[in-house]
């Protein structure tokens, strides 16, 4: 089926384009269920935030995903220009802050089960929301980890970096879903 | 991205998270200072305007339209007759 697909696709493209065009496809469709979730709150408990919620663990958390981005960024632009050793670099640095997000979403979990269980309004959109975003992290520190041990051995250059561009782009949009997520759990408030 | 140099993409990356951080500050100053919809309202810009420099500036957004592009023009030049026979007769 898959040779009849690209049969009928017309014959100038090339895969790269055409990998391109999937991937954000898959972006934007994931995107809405993201969207899906973050209004399920404005339904749930409207604005209402409980004054247990720890904002320093919140904005902690924000700012190790912004920082991750700009690392995940330097890593692809190094693949891009066969810099081998700051590829290596800012893709296990972009990990690292990954395994530090995860660490600190079940140190959240750890505190929000003893003030808003699941069973609590706010408590099952806390835990769905971290929960599937923090699932996309776990598989975007996965996707990264499987980049780093592929290129570790310089198979990725300035020709051929596409598999860098994907992931580091799947990054990206795991810190773009919590852009929104970290205003509608922690900052929103009645 | 493939034209611009390395020093060049690096300053732009700095520029966007310098920026990003400045934006997280007053998503905090707003959360602090109002509550109720127009803090919701403004929080909401905010991350909006955050987003829309992750997904210009580090994902690329703008190569998607050269992308569209391609594929549209090349759709347009098809020749029809290059289309193989099992797509055609497939009703």
């Amino acid at each position: 089926m898959t040779t009849a697909v690209r049969k009928a696709l017309p014959q100038g493209l090339d895969t790269g384009t055409m990998n391109r065009l999937g991937l954000w496809l898959f972006l934007v469709s994931d995107a809405s269920f993201f969207l899906a979730l973050i209004s399920s709150r404005f339904f749930v408990v409207r604005l209402e935030t409980p004054e247990d919620v720890s904002q320093i663990l919140g904005l902690g958390l924000t700012i190790l995903l912004l920082v991750s981005s700009l690392t995940a960024y330097r890593a692809e632009v190094a693949a891009e220009h066969g810099d081998q050793a700051n590829f290596k670099r800012y893709i296990i640095a972009t990990m690292l802050m990954g395994i530090l997000f995860l660490g600190g979403v079940g140190f959240e979990w750890h505190e929000a089960y003893k003030h808003f269980p699941p069973s609590t309004g706010y408590g099952t959109i806390l835990f769905t929301l971290t929960g599937v975003h923090a699932t996309h992290v776990f598989s975007g520190v996965l996707l990264l980890g499987f980049i780093y041990f592929k290129g570790k051995n310089g198979a990725y250059g300035p020709d051929d970096y596409y598999p860098v561009e994907a992931a580091v782009k799947w990054w990206h949009f795991v810190d773009v879903a919590w852009v929104f997520i970290y205003p509608t759990l922690y900052l929103v408030q009645i | 991205m493939a034209a611009e140099t390395k020093s060049k993409a690096l300053m732009r990356g700095n520029y966007v998270i310098v920026v990003l951080a400045v934006l997280t500050a007053i998503e905090f100053a707003i959360a602090v200072a109002m509550t109720g919809n127009l803090s919701a309202t403004l929080l909401g810009i905010v991350a909006l305007i955050k987003a829309a420099l992750i997904i210009d500036y580090f994902m690329h957004f703008k190569q998607l339209w050269t992308f569209v592009a391609e594929v549209w023009y090349e759709m347009l030049d098809a020749d029809p007759d290059d289309a193989p026979d099992d797509t055609r007769n497939a009703a």
